[in-house]
């Protein structure tokens, strides 16, 4: 291709990526270099690395990247775990599959705050769960579900709002697999297992890393299914920024936020390499 | 031992049945090709058979073993497909190598095998290479490779060569069947295409409509077909109605027929008062044999054409075209009385009666 075809090329992309690049690239600028004292809104600018060494001093800031890398792996991989069968399910149609395929993906059109409101009612002291336990003389009294030191409401809202989006990926890429492809696996003696292992994940395995990366990158910054039905214990990355932020601690915050991209990057990066060392074939 | 026994073997799809009460014997190293047109089953049949489809009724035998309800995986068969359906994301020899490491087979083992259908198929050169980096005939060799590569009892092909082109089409055609009796391998092949049925069979079930019409070598299918569809469908057939008179002499029997009054020589008596009757084109003799004037008949000449080893032409007799084959180029004007008519006979033993008119 001539320079000439470059930048007409170059041109025609700018009005779209162009845009994109210098927001995000001044984002990350301005917090990478806010996490080492220049461009401090709240004193004197000057290069420091005081701030790295204050957050990394506190055993918060561990505890808070390693929570929300659990949330952000166990997030991706469950709901691509999930979605998997669905698509393969789901992948020849049959009576009812169009409702059933509209019904698993409605969760896409739930805003993420309203479902974490609706989990807190069903799970709350005085919520459906607690009472229908107690109607049915299960329990004696109502338990504390809200608010667990694991996680698990987080996860399970993670998954209940990303799994659809997981589907939606999967279902397009199982569906290009032709029958002929997974009969010949099934004739060369290939069971269910291996037929997923070796034929359906390898040729569905970047649809499976862009689910992977797309749910781990939203999930590890999550805010709102933490702030209302995450453990009180321990805070989430995004939590923890706000946390800084909140109090005009700039710096410590762009810390936190610099975390957040690096790990965002590290964690996609390092499930898309375990997914196609795993599952991938040449392509 | 790898014979198959189907046994009143029938499926339906919703209202529409596929396969219907079909019975068959193929025996251990045999070549049996399903030939029928579109939508008559043999494709139905031959996913029953590796198992990718459950009989509704009947049973399945291959070898000694029941086989109705086992899963294909559990078989002793291996499908070659229409489409190839090799792995794409693998290459040429992990395609090929695919089946054994399912069955266990040791590292060594696997490469060695693999190597030896290489040698065979003409492939080694191609193992690093992915199916799309193949033409059409290296890819059929692949997919006949990872069939061969288990050592199936039997071996299913689901029209293989139809992808291919016609001149590559008979160079594999012959290798297939080199390899399975080589191999002998019981091989099922599905086709629709007649001139591969019969160059490759050792025998022919001619399905219609989910039945067997007529199970045959390829001599008897060609030259003593049983019904109407059958010797339209294999092929070509002049096919009219005829009438009988009476037995001319022992085993000679006179029909009249919108043609003229022909004479048929036939082993049994017709069991009713109108058959159907056919001829093939290249069985009437246009010149020559003036000795024996039985079933002489005068055509007016329409069509012709030139098909390289003969003509196809085109004649009328009492408003019934009829189609004859004859020899070399054909000139209308110059052929015949010159009057754009054309005598030629039709000897006894060629015509074949068929199935009585409903």
């Amino acid at each position: 291709m001539t320079a000439r075809n470059w930048l007409k090329i170059g041109l025609l992309l700018l009005p779209g990526i162009g845009l994109i690049l210098f927001f995000i690239g001044a984002v990350i600028y301005m917090a990478f270099v806010q996490s080492f004292g220049l461009y401090n809104l709240a004193g004197e600018s000057e290069f420091s690395l005081t701030f790295w060494t204050k957050i990394i001093a506190r055993k918060a800031y561990f505890r808070s990247v390693g929570y929300s890398l659990y949330i952000g792996s166990v997030s991706a991989i469950v709901s691509v775990a999930l979605a998997y069968p669905l698509a393969l399910w789901l992948r020849k149609p049959f009576t009812g599959s169009l409702a059933v395929s509209a019904m698993l993906k409605a969760p896409l059109l739930v805003h993420g705050l309203v479902a974490a409101f609706l989990f807190i009612n069903i799970i709350a002291y005085h919520g459906i769960i607690n009472q229908a336990m107690q109607g049915l003389g299960l329990w004696d009294e109502p338990r504390r579900l809200q608010n667990d030191n694991y996680g698990f409401g987080v996860l399970l809202l993670q998954i209940w709002k990303n799994m659809p989006f997981a589907l939606l990926l999967l279902t397009g890429a199982v569906q290009s697999i032709s029958d002929d492809i997974l009969n010949a696996g099934r004739d060369l003696g290939a069971g269910n297992f291996d037929r997923f292992r070796k034929i359906i994940a390898p040729l569905s395995v970047s649809a499976m890393q862009a689910a992977l990366v797309i749910i781990f990158i939203g999930a590890l910054a999550d805010f709102s299914f933490q702030t209302i039905a995450g453990p009180t214990n321990r805070q989430s990355l995004a939590q923890y920024m706000t946390f800084f932020s909140s109090k005009g601690r700039w710096n410590e915050a762009a810390v936190v936020g610099v975390t957040l991209m690096v790990l965002s990057l590290t964690g996609a990066g390092i499930l898309t390499v375990a997914a196609r060392l795993l599952f991938g074939g040449r392509r | 031992m790898a014979n198959i026994v189907l046994s009143d073997v029938t499926k339906k799809f919703g209202a529409f049945t596929a396969v219907d009460r079909v019975s068959a014997q193929i025996s251990d190293g045999e070549f049996v090709t399903l030939l029928g047109p579109s939508g008559c089953g043999k494709t139905t049949l031959l996913n029953l058979i590796s198992g990718f489809l459950e009989p509704d009724g009947g049973t399945i035998s291959i070898g000694e073993d029941d086989v109705s309800a086992l899963p294909p995986e559990k078989r002793d068969t291996a499908m070659c497909f229409q489409s190839y359906a090799l792995f794409p994301h693998l290459s040429v020899h992990q395609n090929i190598a695919f089946g054994l490491k399912q069955k266990g087979w040791k590292r060594s083992d696997v490469d060695q095998r693999v190597q030896e259908l290489g040698g065979q198929l003409d492939l080694t050169a191609n193992f690093p290479k992915l199916p799309n980096q193949l033409s059409g005939g290296q890819q059929q060799r692949v997919a006949l490779g990872r069939a061969l590569a288990v050592r199936p009892g039997v071996i299913l092909f689901d029209e293989p060569l139809s992808n291919l082109d016609a001149k590559l089409r008979e160079s594999v055609r012959f290798e297939i069947r080199k390899i399975q009796s080589e191999a002998k391998l019981t091989a099922i092949y599905v086709t629709h295409d007649q001139s591969e049925a019969l160059a490759m069979s050792d025998r022919i079930f001619v399905l219609n409509a989910g039945r067997i019409e007529q199970a045959g070598n390829p001599h008897e299918i060609y030259n003593a077909p049983a019904t109407r569809f059958v010797a339209d469908f294999i092929g070509a057939a002049n096919l009219i109605e005829g009438e009988v008179v009476g037995e001319e002499s022992a085993g000679r029997w006179l029909f009249d027929t919108p043609i003229g009054r022909l004479c048929v020589e036939c082993g049994a008596a017709p069991s009713a008062k109108r058959h159907h009757i056919c001829w093939r084109p290249e069985d009437a003799l246009v010149e020559g044999d003036t000795s024996n004037n039985a079933n002489r008949l005068d055509g007016a000449v329409g069509a012709t054409a030139f098909q390289g080893a003969y003509t196809d032409v085109f004649v009328t007799i009492n408003g019934i075209s009829q189609r004859l084959h004859v020899g070399g180029a054909f000139a209308a004007s110059g052929s015949g009385k010159g009057d754009g008519t054309l005598t030629f006979r039709i000897p006894e033993t060629k015509i074949h009666v068929l199935e009585p008119v409903a």
